[in-house]
Formats: C-alpha cells, structure tokens, sequence
C-alpha cells in the first residue's frame, strides 16, 4: 500500500465522519475507536457505512460491518476494497 | 445518450442541484444560528441537498425553534410523536431539514419497536402533539408470506386493521391534534408468485385488503393517509428494499429513499397546516404544445394526436385539467403577444384547456415573477400556493430567486417524462375533499375575469447580471448560413422588415464589403442559446440603413437588442458612417416590436400611409450604456 493512497483514504475517511457526526472540525487518529468518538454510535456507524460505499463506489462484505469498528480497521477494509 | 427517466426518483430530480450560490445562501441563512436569516433558508431550501446537510440544518432549527420564537418567520413550529415499528431515529433530524422545505420545523419525538398500543398504555399524555404518525410494516402487523391452506375466516388483514383502529383512535382521543398513518409496503419473498394476489390468506393480497381498508377507515374517520405502499410503486420495490440495512439497523427502506419518504411526510403535514399549493401557473410556448406560436403560427405548433410531440404536450395538459377539475387554479404566464397566444385556446381544434378553464392569462413580456405576484393579489392567495411550470430554465430560476415561496419544478427536457416528474414532486397535496374544493376553481376563473392588473418588472437588473451572459456576434460566414436562413425564415414576432433572405441571398451577403453582417450567439450560465439573432444592414457613403433585425423571443428581456446596437454602432463608426436608419414594416404578428427603435434611442424620422416608420439614429452622438454582459464582442 503507497503511504499517499493511505492518506487519501483517511481523508476521506474524516470527511465522512465530519459530515455524518455533524462535526466539522472532527480529527481522526488511527488509534480511535466507537468509544472515543462522540456520537459513533451503532446507528450512526451504519450511516458512516453507507456513506463510505457510495462515496468510495465499493461495498463492504456483511461479516466486515461489525468488526470495522474503529479508524484502524477501517482502514485496513478500505485498502482491502479500493485495491486495483 | 442516457434517457433522462433513468434518473433514480428516489433523487428528486426535480429539486435544482445544490451550486456554489445555494451553499453560500444557506451558509449565510444559519450565521447566526440564535437568530437564522428566514428568508434566505426558505430560498436554499429550496434546492436539492445531501442528508447530512439536510441533518444538520434540522438539528440547528429544532434547538432554536425549542427555545426562541419563529413569531416573525412564515416558519411553523410542529411537535410530532412518531411511533415506528422498525428504525426511524436516524431520519429524525432530516425530518426537520426537510420539514423548513414545507415551512414546517418539526420537533419529533420518536418511539421504535414497540407495540404502539402497549406504549400509549403506558404513557399517559403530558402534551398533546400537533401530529401522531404511525409507521408500522407488514411483519409488526403480522402480514407475513403464508403457506399451505388458508387455516383461519378472520383474515390477517382484517386483524391488524382492528388493532391499527385502536391504536389511531386512541392517538387522536389523547395523544394529538392530527393523526397520520401509513399504508404497508408488501414485502419481496413471496411463495406463491403470480398466485400471490388471488390467495386470500397470501402476502400480497392481505396487504392489499389491509391498505384497501386502511384508507376507507381513514377517510372515514378523519385520519391522514401517508401512502407509503404508492411511493414504493413510484421509486420501484427493488429500489425501496432496505437489503442488509434491514439485517443490521433493522432500517424500513434502503437510505437512498430517507429524503424522498420524509419529504411525503412533510408535504401532508404541511397541507393540513393550511400550507397547500392551490394555483398552477402554466408557460404556453414549449409548455403546452410544443414550438413557438408567436413564429410556428396556429399550423406549426405541435399540439396534435398521432405526432409524439404534440401528444406529449397533450398528456401535460390533460394533467392540468385534471387538477382544474379537482379545484386547483389554473393561470397561464407567457411571453408573447396576447391576442397571438389567446388565440390557440379559442380556435386550435386540439387544445384541451381552453380559455375558460384558465383564471388569469398574463401574456406580456414582463418578468415572471411580476406576474405571478400580481396573480397573487388579484386571486387573494399566498405566493405559497403557487406552482410555476415552464420549459425554460432561465425564467424558472428567475422566479425561484425572485419569489422563494413559490415551488418551481426542475423539469426533463423530454416534456413525455413531465408527468412523471410532477406525480413524483406530489406539488398538490390534499387530505380531504369537499365539494367547495370542486367548484373553488370555476370561482377562481370568475373572480380572474373582474381584474386585470398589469405590474411592472421588479429589480430584473440584478437577475440578468447573475446570469453571467456572453454575446458574441460575427459576420455572416457558411458555417452560420442554414442557421442564419432558418431564423430568418422562422421569425415571425422578433421581426422588424419581415425581410426573407433566401439562403443563396444569405450567401452573397457573405463577401459583400457593403453590408455589415451579424450573426449573434448567447450563452449563459445555463448553457447554450445559440444563434439566437441576425442583422443586416446595407451602407452608402455617410448613412446606413438596418435592412434585417430579427431575434428569438426566447431572448427577449434580456438587453440583447441594446446590446447589439452598440455592437452594430461601433462597425459603423470605424466605416465613417454618421446616420443610422431603422424600418419598422407592421405585420400581423412583429407587434412586439413597434417601438423596438425608440427604445434604442432612435429618433422617429417618418411614417408612410402603410403604417411603416423610419426610425434615424446620430452615430456620432450615440453613448454606449452600461449593459449586463460579462462578455460582449464582434468579429468581422
């Protein structure tokens, strides 16, 4: 995995979270997780989902949803997905 | 090429897209969040946004209206109690965001996955709320897929609608003023195909019987009925299908469909709030019949059975009688000459509104939105019960910044898929029916007649500089020439000589040193207009004289003739021209432009006994104008 498509994808992955948080000046670290972000939530998580599939043009395979519960994981199941 | 229908509906495509100008006015509108800019959010409102803009826009109206007064806002602030048998709490605050689309702000209480009979039980009522709605799905009403033999008499159907009367009539004895309820939405699994609908103790046909009593129950009883099953239709069951979110969040619908479900919601809630759109306000020309009366004539417009066109532009008035007929106002406004236009509803064998279906004909050559205003006060209604349909994007927008209030549909260029947008944009809710509402629109047309009033153009200076309008003119070459030809031979209205050039004429015209051509194009921030004007003028010595001046009226009001002169002005100067003499020969149809040259500042210079006027213009003493184009030039 190049370092900058790392990047790229974390940015993306913040802006969502902003949008969909309500959060505009929400930071990401790759450390966080549902209990140390305010308001990630389980319904909210869903919509943190649905947002990244549509933004991202992937799908997230329905075992992967539960477990991608924190910006690590997360990332790793983006790379997995955006992957040429 | 995609076809346009292939939108999803789910989208709304009838909502503009949200641009940089939408983005800053909503900005702008919620600055001051303890003190919102009103009148601005209802204009951004307008527009088509993401839910997380429409989330947050909602979350920040649902704390102020909680806690400061919407006194001086046309904003209504409204308690509501949803009870849903499956998730809901994820569209809360967009019910609010797309409530203020509706002049609503809802404040929702939302309770998920209980029995709404045992949670009233349980709760006792503290306030009243303005609206109870109830959404349950076929699996909490035990519709589910049967098999085998029917067991039982008593029908599931018929059991869940017992307890579904319970359940909204203890609502509207206790817990709210207004009580909504949702028809159920049959699910994808069903076991006896094609059979499905012709078993009674099967899926499908049980939730046709319990929509089918539902709604008579409703009507009935004075309960409001939000169709979801209809909307599902509309969008598709496939599209509608909630798929994993119903495993994981167990969500009603697939997300994609949140926007366009609430906005259902809103537009009823709104209706029974005295908010309902009662007027359609129609454009003629590309509206209903296809091309330009003013140049096609009576013979040209396509308005006729067995040409797809004009059935097409039939089916869009057919639609408009059918509201007629259920009470909603008719109002035609259009630019053209009235006795011109009038004319296709007294004699065109084909048209189906005729003139007394219409209350109030505003054909001038005014600015919309000054005509809908003063439709407005002669019919005595708000600008809010106005909705505006017309073929041009220009003129829609000019009305959706002018006056906010007034829905105005962005509609496909192909008019075939106008019905579809306009059923999907549910523009005319209602309720309930009565026979005042019959007969409301007869009244209307009645009271149309009595009054004719003519208002002026409001601040169109403002309109046309956001336009960002680029006119470029050119002389005539053989690139434009079947263009320029065909204009000439189109225009009927825009016409000063009434001069046809033919198209070998239009080609020698090309290389003659004495004449100054132009072929005019004009874009702006819309798109394309295309060649949209021609002139020609001869020369000879000192003066020159304006043999062809046409233009397409699609055009007109947009400074495009002053424009032009100082264009044409400035050719002449550098040929050492000093008078410039224009002809205004009257026919039938260029009353339009009869003072076209006095309104350039030309002087009159004579007028023979055919009506014919000469028109002369000082070179030398002409003053270019400040004109709103961003872009205005000439090549030879």
């Amino acid at each position: 995995m190049q370092p900058d498509q790392k990047q790229s994808l974390m940015g993306t992955l913040e802006t969502v979270f902003r949008s969909e948080l309500d959060q505009p000046d929400l930071k990401l670290v790759a450390t966080d997780d549902m209990d140390s972000v305010t308001g990630w939530d389980s319904l909210a998580h869903v919509r943190i989902i649905a947002a990244l599939e549509a933004e991202l043009g992937m799908q997230f395979d329905l075992e992967e949803i539960d477990e991608v519960a924190s910006v690590a994981k997360l990332l790793a199941a983006l790379q997995k997905h955006t992957a040429a | 090429m995609t076809r346009e229908v292939a939108v999803s509906m789910a989208a709304m495509p009838w909502l503009p897209a949200s641009d940089d100008a939408a983005r800053a006015s909503l900005a702008k509108a919620l600055e001051d969040q303890t003190a919102p800019d009103f009148g601005k959010l209802r204009h951004a409102m307008n527009y088509r946004w993401q839910e997380a803009d429409l989330r947050r826009v909602g979350k920040t109206m649902a704390q102020l209206a909680a806690t400061a007064s919407l006194a001086k806002s046309e904003f209504q602030a409204k308690t509501i109690l949803v009870l849903s048998s499956q998730t809901f709490s994820h569209m809360a605050d967009t019910l609010t965001g797309i409530g203020l689309r509706h002049g609503l702000v809802f404040l929702p209480t939302v309770v998920e996955y209980e029995d709404a009979l045992l949670w009233l039980d349980r709760h006792p009522v503290e306030v009243v709320f303005d609206f109870a709605v109830v959404l349950q799905d076929a699996k909490s009403l035990g519709l589910n897929p049967a098999i085998g033999m029917p067991q039982s008499e008593t029908s599931a159907a018929r059991k869940a609608m017992v307890r579904t009367g319970e359940v909204l009539k203890k609502l509207a004895s206790t817990h709210a003023s207004q009580v909504i309820v949702q028809t159920v939405v049959e699910d994808i699994a069903i076991p006896f195909a094609n059979m499905d609908h012709s078993l009674h103790h099967a899926h499908r046909q049980q939730v046709a019987t319990y929509n089918a009593e539902l709604a008579q129950f409703a009507v009935n009883n004075g309960f409001i009925l939000l169709d979801t099953s209809a909307l599902a239709s509309f969008i598709g069951l496939s599209n509608w299908w909630p798929g994993r979110y119903r495993h994981m969040a167990k969500l009603p619908f697939a997300m994609a469909n949140v926007p366009i479900f609430l906005d259902s919601l809103a537009r009823i809630a709104a209706t029974v709030s005295g908010k309902s759109r009662r007027v359609l306000v129609l454009d003629l020309d590309n509206t209903l019949w296809g091309g330009v009366i003013g140049d096609d004539g009576m013979e040209g417009i396509s308005l006729s059975q067995g040409n797809a066109m004009g059935e097409a532009h039939l089916a869009i008035q057919n639609f408009a009688q059918q509201l007629k007929q259920r009470g909603i106002v008719l109002c035609v406004s259009s630019k053209n000459t009235h006795d011109i236009a009038i004319d296709v509803f007294r004699k065109h064998p084909d048209m189906i509104l005729r003139e007394e279906d219409i209350a109030l004909f505003k054909i001038n050559w005014i600015d919309k939105a000054a005509n809908i205003k003063a439709m407005a006060e002669s019919l005595n209604l708000g600008l809010e019960a106005f909705v505006f349909l017309d073929d041009n994007p220009v003129e829609r927008q000019q009305v959706r910044d002018a006056l906010p209030m007034v829905m105005v549909p962005e509609l496909p260029k192909d008019p075939s898929d106008w019905p579809l947008y306009l059923a999907g944009a549910g523009c005319f809710e209602q309720t309930a029916l009565t026979q005042e509402d019959l007969k409301r629109s007869d009244y209307y047309v009645a009271e149309g007649r009595r009054q004719e009033a003519e208002v002026k153009a409001g601040d169109t200076e403002g309109f046309l500089q956001s336009l960002d309008m680029e006119l470029v003119a050119q002389g005539f070459d053989n690139l434009g020439r079947k263009r320029i030809a065909q204009l000439i031979s189109k225009s009927n209205q825009f016409n000063l000589t009434t001069r046809r050039y033919s198209e070998t004429e239009v080609a020698a015209l090309e290389t003659d040193a004495s004449a100054i051509t132009m072929q005019i194009r004009l874009s702006d921030k819309f798109g394309d207009n295309g060649m949209i004007s021609a002139v020609v003028a001869t020369t000879s010595g000192k003066s020159a004289t304006i043999d062809l001046w046409i233009m397409s009226c699609r055009v007109i009001g947009r400074n495009v003739e002053a424009a032009v002169l100082s264009l044409l002005v400035q050719q002449l100067k550098d040929k050492g021209v000093e008078t410039l003499t224009g002809i205004y020969v009257p026919t039938p149809r260029n009353d339009l432009v009869k003072d076209h040259y006095r309104k350039l500042g030309f002087a009159p210079a004579a007028m023979t006994d055919d009506g014919k006027t000469l028109w002369e213009l000082d070179i030398m003493a002409y003053e270019p104008v400040k004109l709103p184009f961003t872009k205005l030039v000439y090549t030879p």
